[in-house]
Parts: structure tokens; C-alpha cells; sequence
């Protein structure tokens, strides 16, 4: 693939990595929190990390559409899959994300019909085919996703589709990172800006963080040599004593974002009041809900819905992991009793979840020096 | 991914990654696609055009 | 002052981390327990529940030394005679895909299973569940495509069974095997043989089979020229066995559910090495490649149904891949890493970026991810 194997050249990596080196303060300690999941993997994918400094720590932001999943929703999720002739759809990595009684795969070997699908316009052909059967669509995602289950939501309602609705998990990245940064026990020295939302919404909403917080951004692109240069970016800043939101995804990401996309979404969605975010508790005006217009496709509104909360596990420490307060091997639990066999709170559900990737990967980390 | 033909009836368009995959892509949100322009495809759905390649460098260059 | 306190703060967080991590290896060096309450479609899919059900239910319960090896066939001995045995069933949906179909994949799975256990394939028998309402000719082209499978194979389908189930309780028709080998006298096989400075070969391109079984499912709305690999390896192994033979050929595994990661994992932790792969040195054809990013899924996890690992000594690395090279089919062979001291148990990846991760067992199947 020509034009990405460019932005994977490790050459220039090794090149980057070297400005970076020579843009530290050794004696300080940096902590930058890259704010999207897709970024986390990206550091693992690539062995990110091995090519820092080890001064330059990387924190896991709360931007895993899966990981902020609170479980009161898997819960809701799987009580719709459970009744007469449903087919509940959603994306693969939402599969195992543990609900207060079991997740979805658990749901599935019970009896449930639920199926994986690559893309909401999966699951409405899944409606199309199967015209007797009510299909749901398990949304979850950020402004990156929700523009795709909007789409939908109006194919279907062009086609008349009559069987098909949707469960509504979109959140919005803003009011959790204004949450974090309001956290007093936060100690964060700037963030990489999550590209594929900002292609969405711009880079514009992130100005409060180096306007009211003082902290420096840099939107970045997902290639390593993208995320790498993303680093660089916030380094840099923070050597010149500037502070705002730099953009090194250019070439995708408009500074004020897809007008299209948020004018669909707008149409489509309506904020909701607050949502319960799994580990940081309920975030108001964080999550969207199907505007008016479209409650014919709410699956909340066709199915009965519990709605009933429960409780984050006492033990379970993932909000003060996402937040960048404790590391995963601080947990009471991390490893003992949430293991990625038998997970606890998300983050050890995705393997790019901190919780997990450490896991898997921390020793390695440690033995760095022996390999 | 490559725009290889339009589905204007539907605002979607078969679209080809550089490796060869072939796959329907929603098409709503960008303003005129054209044949032959790359757009990035997230969940079935372009969310963006890839304007250019080349805002990779050495921060150094 | 405070540069004493502050070295000192470090030095205990180091030692809490250590002890963090040392209760890691402490669980994952337990036995294996299997605890779940029903079973998954992830006790299925070759990664870390499917260990734990055979380590911790069936190892156990059938108690003997054979078994307890876990090899691809159990070695016998019969009158002077040494013999390999094996079974295996294919559940493959769709029955015919790109490439091969489930009758192919039914004789080339098993003598497969024979020949990286260093058996010459003699003989195997195919048990049939059909279910009611299959058509005629599907079967008519199975039990050809048997027949023409084991032509190629060299063996005899020496015994047989059917038995119809009611419709809706298998999907069209299951094939269950038993493989019968001559184990060759140039194998001195194990899986705990491995030393550090071994060359890690793999036989051809990767993930072939399980994208081409992924898309040919049309879940994912997405076309890719991708064929499954399906193939008897024994000629391969003949000429493995020859080039290297009983003093520089260590262990072969057939790297099918799971993929190469999980194989090389399992020797890992056989032989109490690491195991370091390059990552650019994996051939993966350009299809597979694209359509796991697509997906993203890890083509080290995808199923192969033609493709070996051998771990050989280092000296007879090069003229060992430079004869599978002349083998049908298995032009691409490569050396893609090598055995190591530390540490030991895991697998680790140079990424072709320059970093380096973790490869870790997968808990189930390899779920698409969205984030």
C-alpha cells in the first residue's frame, strides 16, 4: 500500500525519534495522554514506546468507544438481544466487554442471536434479509463512528426499513477530557488529539485545553510516523513554552472538521442529558440520542429497556487508570482477579485497553534491557 | 481508500483499498466524490478526503 | 533533598511494580483451571480459552503421557512399530470457498497433523454428519473432492460412518477424521526442544486461509482475491526431514487455528525460550495484508491450513529454506526470527517500524476492531 507505507518508513521513524531525544530535558519527566484508542494501538502495534525516551511516558486516554461502555448498558444490550426474533448487531471488539451478568459472546452461547458486523450498514442488510426479524445495531463509538450509524438511521429511513433500530452508545470526546482535566489528581503534560474525530468535528473544540488548562495538543494521524511526529509536536511546545492545538493530520483533518458530517449529525442526534461513563460516573451532555424525528429507529423506544444501573466493581480501578491517576499494576485487583481471561473492568477487555496491553506487555518493558 | 464508482441514488460508492479489497462505502458526508479520489473509510463510512501525502517529514526539513 | 526523596519514591515504585509483575508470571504459570460456566464460541478458537479446556478439563481427566505432550498426533508404539495418531473435525461455514472446501480441508488437515509430527500419512478414516435436507450433489462434490485429496495425500480412506442429524443442527454437514502415520526415523521431534540462537522457518505466505474463509462468509461486505491454502504438507515435511533431519530439526507445527502466534507460543512456553520474529521478514501476501487492516486483525492470528513452522538449528537454517523454497507452493518460505534466552515463555515482535511488542496468545477468535 504505496501511500501508507510512507508514513511507516523506519528509517525516518529512527530520524524522529532521535529529534525527540534531543528534545527532552533529561531530568524531567513527561506525561502525554494520547486521547484515542486507535492511538493506543498504534503504539503497540508498532513497538511505539520501545523508540521513546524513557522520560517521555505515554498515558492511555478515554477514548476506547469500548472501554467507556458502562456495563448497565451491556446489561440493557443483552435484555433486547433476549427477546422473541431480535438479532442484536455491533462491532466486533464490543463482543466480550463483561456487562454486570455476562457479556455478549456469553449471551450468544446462551441463546441470544447476536452477530458481528464490520459497519452499521451490516447490520441494515442484515434488516433487509431478514424482514421478519427485528434487527438493533449495539451503537458505540465517538463522532468518528456515529456520522456512519447517522447515515444508516436515514438509508433506512429512505428504504423504509421498518425493522431495524438502534441502540444509541455514541459518545463525544469533550465533556470526558473536560472531566479529566478538571480532576485534581491529574498530572498531564499535554495530549495527541484523536485524528479520526477531529476529521469529524475539527481541531477547534480542543482549544480549551491549551486556552483554560494550559496544556498543549497536537492532532494526530494514526500511521506511526504520524503519531510519532504528534509527540515530537507536543515536545516541542512544551521546549518553546508555547501552548495550543497543532495539527500534524493535515492532510485529513480540516481544522474546523466535516460541516457535512456534523450538520448529519445534528439532524440525526440530539444530546443527552448526561451518561454514565464506565470508571468516570455520569458526564452530562456526553452522549448522543436519536433526535425526535427518528424515534421510530430507537431501540430504546421499541424495546423495553431495564435501564438499570450497576455499579462499577468496588475493587475495579479503571476510572482512576483512564484518568491517568494510578498506573494499571496499582489496581487492587490488576492481575489477580481481572486478568484478560476473566476481565473486571474494561480496561483489560480490549487488548489495547491499558490495563490489558499492560499485562501482556509490561514484563516485556521491564526485561527491555536483557532482549 | 480509491473511489472506483459512484451509487448516487444512495450516496454510497464502491470503493477499492490499495491491496485490492473492494467494498461499499457510505458517502454522505463528503461533498462531491469523484472517481478516482482517496477518502479515508471508517466503519463503512468516509469521513474524510486525503487531501495529500506528504505532512510526514523530519520535524527538522 | 528532595532529589534523595524523589529517587527514593522511584525506587519503591519500582519494587511495587516488580512485585505487580512477578504476581503476572505467578498466575500465568499455574496451571490452567477451567472454570467457566458454559462454553464459548472462544473455548473453540485455538488462543487461551482453548488451552484452558484442555489443559484444565481434558489433559487431566484423560491422564496419560501421550496426551499430555499435546502434539499435533500422539506418538504410539506398536510392536517395534512407531506410529502417529490423530483426529479432527471441520465445521467450516461455508462449505466451499475460495480455494478448497470442507472435504479438501478434511484430508489435508489430518495427514497435516501426521506430517509435522514427522509421520509418512497411511491411512485416515472420514465419519460424515449430514444434515437433513443437505443436497445430494454438495455431497456427491465432497466426497470427490475427499477422494481427490487423498489421491494427492497418498493415503487410503480406509473407514468410514454417517449419521443425518435434523435439519437446523449442523450446518449442511461436519467432517470428522482419524489420521494414522508412520513415524519417519529422521524426526526426533519436541516441542521442548528448542535452543536459543534456532532459526524460526515458516513455509509460505500467512493468513490466507482464515481471510479468505472471513470474507468467502460475505459478513464484512468486502471482495478480495484471497484462496484458501489448503494443502498436504508431507512432501514438504520429506524434504524438512532430509535437509535438517534428526539432529538440526527440533519441532514442526501445522500453523492452522490461532495462526503462526499462537504456535510459536506454545513452543515458547514448551521449551522455556523466547521466541523474537521479524516482522518484515513474514510473507503475507498483499490481499490478506489489506483486508486484516481492513478488519483489524492480526494476520499472525489468522488460520493457515498449507503452512508450517520449523524450528531448526542455526546452521542448517539456510540450506533447510533453501530446499522448502523448491517445493510446490512453497516459493515464499522465510526465515522470520529466532529462538532466544529471555524472556522466556513469549513471544516478541520487531516490528518493521523498528519497536518491539509482544505477540500474545489471543483469549478467542480475533474479533475485528473498531477503535
Amino acid at each position: 500500500m504505496k501511500f501508507v507505507d510512507e508514513f511507516r518508513d523506519g528509517a525516518i521513524g529512527a530520524r524522529l525519534a532521535s529529534e525527540i531525544r534531543a528534545i527532552v530535558e533529561p531530568g524531567r519527566h513527561y506525561k502525554i495522554m494520547e486521547v484515542c484508542g486507535g492511538h493506543t494501538h498504534t503504539i503497540y502495534r508498532y513497538g511505539i514506546d520501545d523508540l521513546l525516551p524513557a522520560n517521555v511516558e505515554l498515558v492511555h486516554g478515554p477514548g476506547c468507544p469500548v472501554c467507556v461502555i458502562p456495563m448497565g448498558r451491556v446489561d440493557d444490550g443483552i435484555a433486547i438481544a433476549r427477546e422473541e426474533g431480535v438479532i442484536l448487531t455491533c462491532f466486533g471488539d464490543m463482543m466480550r466487554v463483561p456487562g454486570g451478568n455476562g457479556s455478549f459472546i456469553d449471551a450468544k452461547a446462551k441463546g441470544a442471536d447476536i452477530r458481528m458486523v464490520y459497519s452499521p450498514l451490516d447490520a441494515l442488510r442484515i434488516a433487509r434479509e431478514n424482514p421478519h426479524r427485528q434487527v438493533v445495531f449495539f451503537a458505540i463509538g465517538f463522532e468518528t463512528t456515529a456520522p456512519s450509524t447517522a447515515l444508516t438511521i436515514l438509508r433506512a429511513s429512505a428504504e423504509g426499513i421498518r425493522n431495524f433500530t438502534v441502540m444509541c452508545n455514541h459518545v463525544t470526546i469533550v465533556p470526558p477530557l473536560r472531566a479529566l482535566l478538571d480532576s485534581p489528581d491529574l498530572r498531564l503534560d499535554g495530549f495527541i488529539g484523536p485524528g479520526h474525530v477531529c476529521t469529524v468535528v475539527g481541531a477547534k473544540p480542543f482549544e480549551f485545553i491549551p486556552a483554560h488548562y494550559g496544556r498543549p495538543v497536537a492532532v494526530g494521524g494514526f500511521e506511526p510516523l504520524d503519531f510519532l511526529q504528534a509527540v515530537y509536536m507536543v515536545l516541542r511546545q512544551l521546549a518553546e513554552g508555547r501552548c495550543e492545538v497543532e495539527n500534524q493530520y493535515t492532510r485529513v483533518v480540516p481544522y474546523d472538521g466535516n460541516p457535512q458530517a456534523l450538520k448529519v449529525l445534528s439532524q440525526v442526534f440530539e444530546l443527552r442529558s448526561h451518561f454514565e461513563w464506565r470508571g468516570l460516573g455520569f458526564i452530562s451532555q456526553s452522549a448522543l440520542q436519536l433526535a425526535p424525528a427518528f424515534r421510530d429507529f430507537d431501540a430504546e423506544v421499541r424495546f423495553a429497556v431495564p435501564g438499570v444501573r450497576v455499579a462499577d466493581p468496588k475493587a475495579c480501578q479503571c476510572g482512576e487508570v483512564l484518568k491517568g491517576v494510578i498506573k494499571p499494576w496499582e489496581c487492587k485487583v490488576f492481575g489477580t482477579a481481572c486478568t484478560p481471561e476473566h476481565p473486571i473492568g474494561t480496561c483489560m477487555v480490549s487488548s489495547e485497553g491499558a490495563c490489558a496491553a499492560y499485562y501482556n506487555f509490561g514484563r516485556v518493558a521491564r526485561d527491555r534491557a536483557v532482549v | 481508500m480509491r473511489v472506483m464508482s459512484m451509487n448516487s441514488q444512495f450516496d454510497s460508492a464502491m470503493c477499492k483499498a490499495a491491496d485490492g479489497e473492494v467494498q461499499e462505502v457510505m458517502t454522505g458526508l463528503i461533498l462531491n466524490v469523484t472517481e478516482g479520489e482517496i477518502l479515508l473509510v471508517h466503519a463503512g463510512t468516509a469521513i474524510a478526503r486525503v487531501s495529500s501525502m506528504s505532512d510526514v517529514q523530519s520535524p527538522t526539513a | 533533598m528532595t532529589q534523595t526523596f524523589a529517587d527514593g519514591a522511584r525506587r519503591g515504585e519500582k519494587e511495587r511494580e516488580q512485585e505487580a509483575l512477578d504476581k503476572i508470571d505467578l498466575v500465568r504459570s499455574r496451571a490452567p483451571r477451567f472454570r467457566d460456566s458454559q462454553i464459548t464460541m472462544a473455548h473453540g478458537a485455538g488462543g487461551k480459552a482453548t488451552a484452558t479446556l484442555v489443559q484444565g478439563l481434558f489433559v487431566p481427566a484423560f491422564a496419560n503421557e501421550v496426551l499430555s505432550r499435546l502434539d499435533d498426533a500422539g506418538a504410539i508404539d506398536v510392536g517395534g512399530v512407531r506410529l502417529a495418531l490423530t483426529t479432527d473435525s471441520f465445521v467450516v461455514k461455508p462449505l466451499k470457498f475460495p480455494g478448497g472446501s470442507i472435504g479438501e480441508l478434511a484430508v489435508n488437515g489430518t495427514v497435516n497433523d501426521l506430517a509435522v509430527a514427522g509421520a509418512r500419512p497411511v491411512a485416515i478414516t472420514i465419519s460424515m454428519i449430514l444434515e437433513e435436507g443437505l443436497s445430494a450433489d454438495i455431497l456427491r462434490r465432497e466426497t470427490e473432492a475427499i477422494a481427490r485429496a487423498a489421491r494427492v495425500a497418498g493415503v487410503d480412506i480406509v473407514a468410514g460412518d454417517t449419521k443425518v442429524v435434523e435439519r437446523g443442527l449442523a450446518d449442511g454437514m461436519y467432517i470428522c477424521t482419524t489420521g494414522l502415520g508412520h513415524i519417519d526415523s529422521r524426526a526426533k521431534l519436541s516441542p521442548a526442544s528448542l535452543r536459543p540462537g534456532d532459526r524460526v522457518l515458516v513455509s509460505g505466505r500467512i493468513g490466507d486461509h482464515g481471510t479468505a474463509i472471513m470474507l468467502a462468509r460475505g459478513e464484512f461486505q468486502l471482495d478480495a482475491d484471497i484462496s484458501s491454502d489448503t494443502r498436504s504438507l508431507w512432501p514438504l515435511v520429506d524434504v524438512i526431514l532430509d535437509e535438517a533431519g534428526a539432529a538440526d530439526l527440533r519441532c514442526m507445527r501445522d500453523a492452522t487455528r490461532g495462526g503462526v502466534a499462537s504456535v510459536l507460543n506454545e513452543l515458547a512456553v514448551a521449551s522455556g525460550v523466547a521466541v523474537l520474529v521479524n516482522e518484515s521478514s513474514v510473507p503475507i501476501q498483499p490481499a490478506v495484508h489489506g483486508a486484516c487492516e481492513i478488519l483489524g486483525i492480526d494476520p499472525m492470528y489468522v488460520a493457515n491450513e498449507g503452512k508450517l513452522i520449523a524450528i531448526v538449528s542455526p546452521d542448517a537454517a539456510e540450506r533447510t529454506l533453501n530446499a522448502m523454497r523448491l517445493v510446490e507452493g512453497c516459493d515464499d518460505a522465510a526465515d522470520i526470527g529466532e529462538v532466544r534466552t529471555e524472556p522466556a515463555g513469549m513471544v516478541l515482535v520487531q516490528t518493521s517500524f523498528g519497536g518491539r511488542r509482544v505477540m500474545d496468545l489471543l483469549v478467542g477468535d480475533p474479533l475485528p476492531r473498531i477503535c
